[in-house]
């Protein structure tokens, strides 16, 4: 395993310490397509209602309102619903439950759940908490544990005890103070579950950069913070997800924070009415500022993939020749070579790569290596 | 794509280090080529200038090639003050300042060299020191009785250029050039290494051999330090790095052996890093295709 690096944070960019509710969208936009709109009805939709298959996945409204219409971007169309804050809920009375059940009622619930692979479960014997995001900035799975630490460890209880899985070792980071308090706090009526503390290193929040740093072998399965709760809320609460946790940060904006949205909410519309601008010239990204999928923000729609918005200034590099300094080589935490993909202008493939953007982090030439090794993934 | 988010490279500190190491070997070859040579006599103050003028017009050349390519004029001086501690104390001024205006030339037309830019022009200084039969001996040094004992070859007392001949200034060169994130600090041991381990055994089968004279020779030092592991004329590649570090050292045992121990190292980095770039480009041309075929 080679040394991983740790990223300077700037120090403008500070994620406020509180959540920020934005749960009254004046409208939501659910992905469809023309076939599914032909046959869907203009009507009267209630928070949770499940209206149609997209892609395979159950879509359900996170409002209660009417549908209203289409709004198509160059990529994808979504079906318009008018929020009519009535919050008028499918699930009223329905999510009554007793902690005596809970592990009968999971263990039934879990073989129903289509995205839980069941198999990846089976004959383990550590189940790990991967509660640690990433990338930098990212800080929407703090906010997870610090609201939800008893569902979690109830969760993980339930999954252990389901799957006959001895050990759960939750990871968090080092400068993860609060979810490490909120852990411990609560851990103590679980005796096979510990909390284990990693350093503030990048990319360690992936799993086959945590699997190799902590040497963990095909014994272990790994969750992470939103799947547990994802599944807590399917097999559980028996209820679908309507919110989800998305961090606006960057060094052009003043004021990052967490928000808890709806699903389906136009970011445009939430930027517009939560964030604060001090730069006027920026580049949006979405997910990850290391691997920088840059986006335009007209038509993003939040839906269950966003997890973070970044709003930053462009420095001002120019990509040089490369003067064969090897950092990419050495800081890559796959053995993927950039090094080999510059020199042969993206011919040389490797399929380890997993694009976490340190060459090009490192690059003291300001070349874009991801761009490179990216060619891969397109093909 | 523009950049966001890039390393910040705490590059300041290094500099800062590397112009304190220079101005202290800079102290030192005047103290040791001129000054010394007044205390006892021989020698008047004009001797201490001419070595002055030598750091001084290195520096200036370097400015002036910032300034002709519009770079900040003071970015990098401790190159320019570098040059200037690389030339024998006896070696013509006016010489000096042909090369340097010749390496200026190259500088400003962006010329492209197989070997690195300080090395070429090291290596006009090593020819132009062997036609003028120039030695790189200091008289006082000379006609003491101390001469080449192994604490005085490590601290400065050896044949060599006008600022480089203490080893232990150059150690302290190479502690602060490894905090530099870009620099290829390996290289250097391997290369000592290349040329210790055949010293060593040439040591042990010949009694006359003067090891610690070889391996304290402060031109080996130099070139593994500063010249070899200049990141565009050395390999990336770990194994690479191994085997390029150790052929160095070895090419430059047998070159000091055969040419002349001050000579030596220069020329055996300057095949090295001839052959590498020349066996780079094939190799990338070679790696291209296979990749592209497999594609």
């Amino acid at each position: 395993m080679k040394k991983l690096l740790t990223i300077a944070k700037d120090a403008s960019i500070k994620v406020s310490s509180q959540i920020t509710n934005y749960l009254e969208p004046t409208h939501i936009y659910l992905p469809i397509t023309e076939e599914i709109l032909q046959n869907t009805e203009i009507k009267k939709v209630k928070k949770g209602e499940k209206l149609y298959s997209y892609q395979g996945k159950d879509v359900y409204s996170s409002v209660s309102g009417r549908i209203v219409g289409i709004l198509k971007t160059t990529e994808k169309s979504y079906l318009e619903i008018k929020n009519d804050y009535k919050e008028e809920d499918l699930y009223q009375g329905m999510h009554e439950f007793t902690t005596v059940n809970i592990k009968t009622n999971f263990s039934q619930k879990i073989k129903e759940y289509p995205n839980f692979d069941v198999q990846k479960f089976q004959n383990k014997k550590i189940l790990i908490l991967n509660g640690i995001e990433d990338e930098p900035y990212i800080a929407n799975r703090p906010f997870i544990h610090k609201q939800e630490t008893s569902s979690i460890l109830q969760m993980l209880d339930c999954i252990s005890e389901v799957f006959a899985i001895p050990e759960v070792r939750i990871y968090l980071k080092e400068n993860d103070r609060e979810s490490i308090e909120a852990f411990e706090e609560r851990i103590g009526t679980y005796p096979n579950m510990s909390v284990s503390i990693l350093p503030d290193y990048y990319p360690i929040g992936n799993e086959k950069i945590l699997r190799e740093y902590v040497k963990l072998d095909e014994d272990a399965c790994i969750l992470t913070t939103e799947t547990l709760i994802d599944l807590y809320l399917n097999t559980i609460r028996e209820r679908q997800k309507d919110v989800i946790y998305v961090t606006i940060t960057g060094n052009a904006i003043k004021n990052p924070q967490v928000f808890r949205v709806k699903i389906g909410t136009l970011a445009s519309e939430l930027v517009q009415k939560c964030i604060e601008f001090k730069e006027k010239n920026y580049k949006v990204f979405l997910n990850g500022i290391m691997n920088r999928q840059e986006i335009n923000l007209e038509g993003l729609v939040i839906t269950e993939n966003v997890r973070a918005i970044y709003f930053m200034k462009p420095l001002k590099y120019q990509p040089k020749k490369c003067i064969h300094c090897g950092k990419c080589d050495d800081v890559c935490p796959r053995k993927s070579h950039p090094y080999l993909a510059v020199q042969t202008k993206g011919v040389y493939t490797n399929t380890e790569c997993i694009h976490c953007g340190l060459c090009t982090f490192i690059c003291p030439s300001y070349i874009d290596l991801n761009e490179y090794l990216g060619k891969r993934g397109e093909e | 794509m523009d950049i966001v988010m890039h390393f910040k490279e705490k590059n300041k500190k290094t500099l800062q280090g590397i112009y304190v190491i220079l101005f202290l070997m800079l102290g030192y070859g005047l103290y040791k080529n001129g000054i010394s040579y007044i205390l006892i006599g021989k020698e008047n103050m004009g001797e201490v200038l001419r070595l002055l003028l030598y750091p001084f017009l290195a520096v200036f050349s370097h400015v002036l090639t910032n300034l002709i390519q519009k770079k900040k004029p003071f970015s990098n001086i401790y190159e320019g003050l570098f040059l200037g501690l690389i030339v024998p104390p006896s070696f013509p001024l006016w010489a000096f300042t042909l090369i340097l205006i010749g390496y200026t030339f190259i500088q400003c037309i962006h010329l492209k060299l197989p070997i690195s830019k300080g090395l070429f022009f090291k290596i006009l200084i090593c020819l132009t020191s062997l036609i003028f039969a120039i030695s790189y001996e200091n008289q006082i040094e000379s006609s003491t009785p101390y001469l080449y004992g192994t604490i005085d070859l490590f601290l400065g007392r050896s044949v060599g250029n006008f600022g480089t001949t203490c080893i232990l200034l150059l150690l302290i060169l190479y502690i602060i050039l490894s905090t530099d994130f870009y620099y290829k600090k390996e290289l250097p041991i391997y290369a000592i290494c290349g040329f210790f381990l055949p010293a060593l055994f040439y040591g042990i089968i010949n009694p006359n051999y003067a090891f610690l004279r070889e391996i304290l020779n402060s031109h080996l030092w130099v070139t593994a330090i500063i010249f070899l592991p200049i990141n565009e004329y050395s390999p990336v590649l770990k194994k690479a790095k191994i085997g390029y570090g150790f052929l160095v050292g070895l090419v430059s045992f047998f070159l000091t052996e055969i040419l002349h121990i001050v000579d030596g190292p220069y020329y055996a980095l300057a095949i090295m890093q001839l052959l590498f770039v020349l066996t780079r480009k094939l190799w990338i041309q070679k790696k291209t295709i296979v990749y592209a075929k497999k594609v």
